[in-house]
């Protein structure tokens, strides 16, 4: 047991007296079992978004671009904003995953899977925006330097919206190799388990004959570790160059030095804020508040804090360096955002994102589940708006007054992004019901350390 | 290759570390350990060399970032060189910064996805490959060492009767591969089957529906078979395994029930007799 150790001040991280065989039993309950109503009406609610997206995303592709509320001086508005705020709620997988591991924080092992999931997912929503704003869908091979027909047609290396492309291609694709190969120990221990001919088979193909060999394991961990340290500065990587796709640009408002590292914190910030949503109905859902705690809700509530108070900081620092950069078109930019005709999204942002996260330096308040729930809700909202003020409000303005102009939705703007997240919570229903949704080898791994009855048995001595 | 095994199965991690030290130390050759996650220290105990796939990584990388660099070089340098807002165009030292992203992300591509690919051919990884841990419950709560047998059978046995043992197994090697015999061979709670009533998911189209007969053992292994009854699922209690009064024909129906749950009583006993294999026990069902 000495090898076990953990100081006695640290909270269990696993519950309810699990044995080893228990943690299987429990992990494999919601894919042995059957779906129940809650599950279909869920379902069939994202489903109908979902399908009435693609009705929308045809819509656009058969008629063109001009059936969105954009004009010509708003040219950048929902569907930048959506991509944005998908791409940012996938960093937390990553973060929990990836920088949690290196940092040998156990408590990631309970949340990571699910985690890593939103990541793929929301990645894959994230995607579909900047494809269906070409207007040509067909030609998106075009952003692949391939040897063409067209003469010596490149793309552009130099162009931010090139370097998105090699970014988050790199990391969805690395993601998904990481995510899975997480999950051949887990689907194999679906594999043995499966009475239905049907599920074994498909439990057998996807677990690639996943065998649990030592050295195996020794491989297994190594690869763990290498993609972790490469996933971190990836992580870290995506979002500064999403950052870039502003930040380059001379764009009052938008070239502004502080937005890689207010980009990665706010992407932190709200992919937090997702997971806490997702998980905090998950726990309940499927029965494993044994394995997500009170304890990971109050971490995950703390990083949202941390997070939502950086992002805080660098509003303000942006607002203090339109000011003394003493140059007028940066100080109208920000003054625009804060008192102009769009002031109501500036001010949600800032309810959403500074204020509301300072409720959890009370312990009360960040140990309160339904609280805890209903901030999540708030920032994921705040998080939308942080991007929409960014893009709309500095662009609404133009140089020339006879430009200026306000934006709105149309009915296809509205129904796309529905639509993403009604195909997010298809593909994530779908994953609660088919996959192990906690990575249980790992959590094996620190149950003798972080288990309940383990840390009681040792105090008793 | 020796083809007969002796398999130890231990149900915890130190107990199995404790088992590989044991062996080491009386200098038995272990051929493969199994287990459901991974026990820290046990490549160390078991001599296993240091993996060297963090080398390939750091290699491959180097390939992703030669590939970015070259390819970028001919892309924007030497194929085509534009003016691209005035930047540095004709010198791939001046434009280098703005390359820099693009050369990182390759980097990273090639090593994640060369390395993940060499761990998975390393490791015998791919889709419709077979598993090979001898019992599934290695990837519950089992642990399970494999010794080969050179003759040395009983001094094996003695040491392993010496650590905290949960099961022993002696295999021959060809039984090896057949996953779901020696499930049933060790299998120390080895369960007894168990004999219920399903529907079957097809609705006629007045709404009745086949009842079946459905025989599980352990794990593994289900089957089912039609009873030749045809009920309506909204009157049928689960519970008691009977219709309710609302049925047409309730009495009738309910009567061959109990005719049958007779026959799975009696089945049932001549499995556990031995009398009859899992596979047959159907035919003391249905006539």
């Amino acid at each position: 047991m000495g090898s076990h150790y953990e100081a006695p001040i640290r909270k269990p991280l696993v519950t309810g007296n699990k044995s080893y065989h228990q943690i299987s039993v429990d992990v494999a309950r919601p894919i042995e079992g059957e779906a129940n109503k809650k599950w279909w009406i869920v379902f069939g609610i994202s489903l109908t978004l979902f399908l009435w997206g693609i009705g929308c995303i045809i819509y656009t592709i058969s008629t063109g671009i001009g059936v969105w509320g954009l004009n010509k001086t708003v040219g950048w508005a929902w569907d930048i904003t959506n991509f944005v705020w998908w791409i940012g709620i996938g960093h937390a997988g990553t973060l929990i995953s990836a920088v949690l591991l290196l940092f040998r924080q156990k408590w990631r092992m309970g949340i990571n899977r699910s985690a890593e999931a939103m990541t793929i997912f929301s990645v894959i929503q994230a995607g579909l925006f900047p494809v269906i704003h070409m207007g040509r869908p067909w030609l998106a091979y075009w952003i692949v330097p391939i040897p063409n027909q067209f003469g010596s047609l490149w793309v552009n290396f130099n162009s931010p919206l090139l370097w998105d492309v090699f970014a988050i291609s790199t990391y969805l694709t690395i993601s998904l190799v990481f995510w899975w190969t997480g999950l051949l120990p887990d689907f194999a221990m679906i594999r043995d388990r499966a009475v239905k001919p049907f599920q074994k088979k498909i439990y057998s193909l996807v677990s690639f004959g996943w065998s649990g060999r030592a050295k195996d394991w020794q491989r297994f961990e190594e690869v763990s570790l290498v993609l972790a340290g490469l996933a971190t500065p990836l992580v870290l990587s995506v979002h500064t160059i999403v950052s870039f796709d502003f930040a380059t640009s001379v764009i009052p408002g938008w070239h502004t030095t502080i937005f890689p590292p207010y980009f990665v914190a706010g992407a932190i910030f709200s992919g937090f804020a997702m997971v806490q949503t997702l998980l905090i109905v998950m726990r309940k859902v499927c029965n494993l508040e044994d394995y997500i705690t009170l304890q990971h809700i109050e971490l995950m509530n703390i990083v949202i804090m941390i997070t939502g108070s950086l992002v805080g900081c660098a509003y303000i620092t942006e607002l203090f360096i339109a000011w003394y950069s003493g140059v007028e078109y940066e100080q109208y930019a920000f003054l625009n955002r804060a008192t102009g005709p769009y002031w109501w999204a500036y001010w949600s942002m800032m309810t959403c994102n500074v204020f509301s996260p300072q409720f959890m330096w009370i312990k009360k308040l960040r140990t309160s589940i339904v609280f805890s729930f209903v901030i999540s809700i708030v920032v994921n909202i705040g998080m939308w708006f942080e991007r929409f003020v960014i893009i709309v409000t500095s662009l609404h303005r133009d140089y020339l007054p006879s430009s200026w102009t306000m934006f709105s939705p149309t009915f296809v703007d509205i129904g796309i992004f529905v639509g993403t997240i009604g195909f997010f919570f298809v593909l994530f229903l779908l994953y609660a019901r088919t996959f192990p949704v906690i990575a249980q080898a790992e959590v094996k791994t620190i149950l003798k350390s972080s288990g309940d009855n383990y840390k009681k048995l040792r105090d008793k001595k | 290759m020796a083809n007969k095994f002796i398999h130890a199965i231990y149900d915890d991690d130190d107990k199995l570390l404790d088992a590989v030290k044991n062996l080491k130390k009386n200098k038995v050759t272990i051929e493969e350990v199994f287990t459901p996650f991974p026990v820290h220290g046990l490549d160390h105990v078991m001599g296993l060399e240091p993996t060297r796939i963090a080398i390939a990584a750091f290699i491959y990388g180097c390939i992703g970032f030669t590939f970015a660099l070259l390819m970028i070089n001919y892309i924007m340098i030497a194929d085509w060189p534009q003016n691209i807002g005035g930047k540095p165009s004709f010198s791939f030292q001046e434009n280098m910064p703005a390359f820099v992203p693009v050369m990182f992300e390759l980097t990273v591509f090639f090593t994640g996805h060369l390395m993940v690919i060499t761990f998975y051919l390393r490791s015998r990884l791919w889709p419709f490959k077979k598993a090979e841990n001898p019992i599934p419950e290695t990837t519950d709560d089992k642990f399970l060492i494999q010794i080969p047998v050179y003759g040395n059978e009983s001094k094996i046995k003695s040491i392993l009767k010496k650590t905290d043992l949960f099961k022993m197994n002696v295999v021959d090697g060809k039984e090896e591969n057949n996953h779901q015999e020696i499930n049933n061979n060790i299998l120390p709670y080895d369960p007894d089957i168990t004999i219920g009533f399903v529907f079957h998911s097809r609705k006629y189209s007045d709404g009745s529906s086949n009842l079946r007969i459905q025989f599980t053992k352990g794990r593994g292994q289900q089957y089912a078979k039609n009873s030749g009854l045809r009920i309506f699922r909204k009157h049928w209690i689960s519970k008691k395994n009977e219709v309710s009064d609302k049925h047409i024909d309730y009495k009738k129906i309910n009567l061959s029930l109990n005719k049958l749950k007779l026959k799975i009583q009696n089945a049932k006993e001549s499995f556990s007799n031995g009398k009859i294999e899992f596979e047959d026990v159907f035919k003391d069902v249905i006539n």
